[in-house]
C-alpha cells in the first residue's frame, strides 16, 4: 500500500496531497499529526466515496483510504466461493488454538468481499454451527446476508447434534458433491 | 445488539494471553467475541477480543495478571471505521 506522510504539513496541504495521491493509487495510508487535518482528509475521502479507516493513537492518526468503486466492482463479480469445512478446529495442532482460530475465521468471513456463496460443514465441522456459540452468531449474520449455510445430516446424526442445529439447513451428500463440483471451493 | 458496529477491542502480546483472557472474561459473564486483530492495528496474525463498550474488562484482567498490548474503541459506520486507542 502506498504511504503518504503529511505530518507537519499545514492545512490545506494534507488534503491536497491526499487528493493527488488518490488519483494515482486505489489504496492509500495517510499519516497525520493534526486533528483538523485528519477531519478534513476524512471528509475528502467520504466525498470521494472512499472507504476510510482511522487509527487514532493520541495525536497520531493513520488513515487507510480505499476507493470503493474497486470494492463494489469486486462484489458485482458475484459468485463467492464455496467453503468446505470438515473439522471444528482450524489447522492441525493444539485443539485450544485451533478452536480459537476457527472462531476468528468464521467472524472474518463476514468482512470479506464478495461474501462466500456457500459454507458446507461436514464431519466434526458440524460442531461449529451447533456447539460453537460465537460462530453460530456469525453464521446467522451470514445467512441474513444471503450466504447459504448447510450441514451434513449424517454427521449431525452421528454426533447427536441434529436437534442443536439452529443456523442454516441440513444437506446430504448429493447436494454437497454437486456444490463441490460446480463451485470454486476452499477446503478446510 | 451484538459486537459489530461499536465495540471495544482488547489486543494482546501473545495468543496465550488472548486465550487466557477469553476464559476469564467468559467465566465472569462478559459478552465477548474472539476475533483476529484488525489489520490497521497490527499486520501480524494476532488474536483480539471484542467487548461491549459498556463493560470494563481491564480491572479483571489486571487482577489475573494478564497483560494487554492495547485497548481500542472501534466504531463502524457504513464506509467509515474509527479505531481509537484508549489505553496502552
Amino acid at each position: 500500500m502506498k504511504e503518504l506522510d503529511v505530518r507537519g504539513m499545514i492545512c490545506p496541504k494534507p488534503v491536497i496531497e491526499t487528493k493527488k495521491a488518490l488519483e494515482k493509487s486505489d489504496k492509500l495510508l495517510v499519516l497525520l499529526d493534526d486533528q483538523v487535518a485528519k477531519d478534513n482528509v476524512m471528509k475528502l475521502a467520504k466525498k470521494l466515496n472512499c472507504q476510510v479507516t482511522l487509527l487514532e493513537d493520541g495525536n497520531e492518526y493513520q488513515l487507510t483510504i480505499k476507493k470503493t468503486d474497486m470494492v463494489v466492482e469486486k462484489q458485482d463479480e458475484s459468485g463467492g466461493k464455496v467453503y468446505f469445512i470438515s473439522t471444528d478446529t482450524l489447522g492441525k495442532g493444539e485443539e485450544e488454538l485451533g478452536y480459537a482460530l476457527m472462531k476468528g475465521f468464521v467472524s472474518t468471513l463476514l468482512e470479506i468481499n464478495p461474501l462466500p456463496a456457500k459454507i458446507i460443514f461436514i464431519n466434526s465441522g458440524v460442531k461449529i454451527p451447533t456447539l460453537n456459540q460465537q460462530a453460530q452468531e456469525h453464521l446467522q449474520q451470514l445467512v441474513e446476508q444471503g450466504v447459504e449455510v448447510v450441514s451434513c445430516g449424517a454427521c449431525l446424526n452421528y454426533y447427536g447434534l441434529t436437534e442443536k442445529l439452529e443456523v442454516g439447513s441440513i444437506t446430504n451428500m448429493y447436494e454437497i458433491v454437486e456444490s463441490l463440483n460446480t463451485g470454486e471451493v476452499v477446503s478446510l | 445488539m451484538g459486537l459489530n458496529n461499536e465495540y471495544n477491542l482488547l489486543v494482546f502480546n501473545s495468543t496465550h494471553h488472548a486465550l487466557a483472557a477469553e476464559g476469564i472474561l467468559q467465566k465472569q459473564g462478559y459478552k465477548i467475541m474472539m476475533v483476529p486483530v484488525l489489520a490497521e492495528i497490527t499486520a501480524d496474525c494476532g488474536m483480539a477480543i471484542r467487548v461491549n463498550t459498556k463493560d470494563n474488562p481491564l480491572e479483571i484482567l489486571r487482577e489475573n495478571k494478564i497483560e494487554i498490548a492495547g485497548y481500542y474503541q472501534v466504531i463502524k459506520d457504513k464506509l467509515e471505521k474509527r479505531i481509537i486507542r484508549l489505553k496502552k
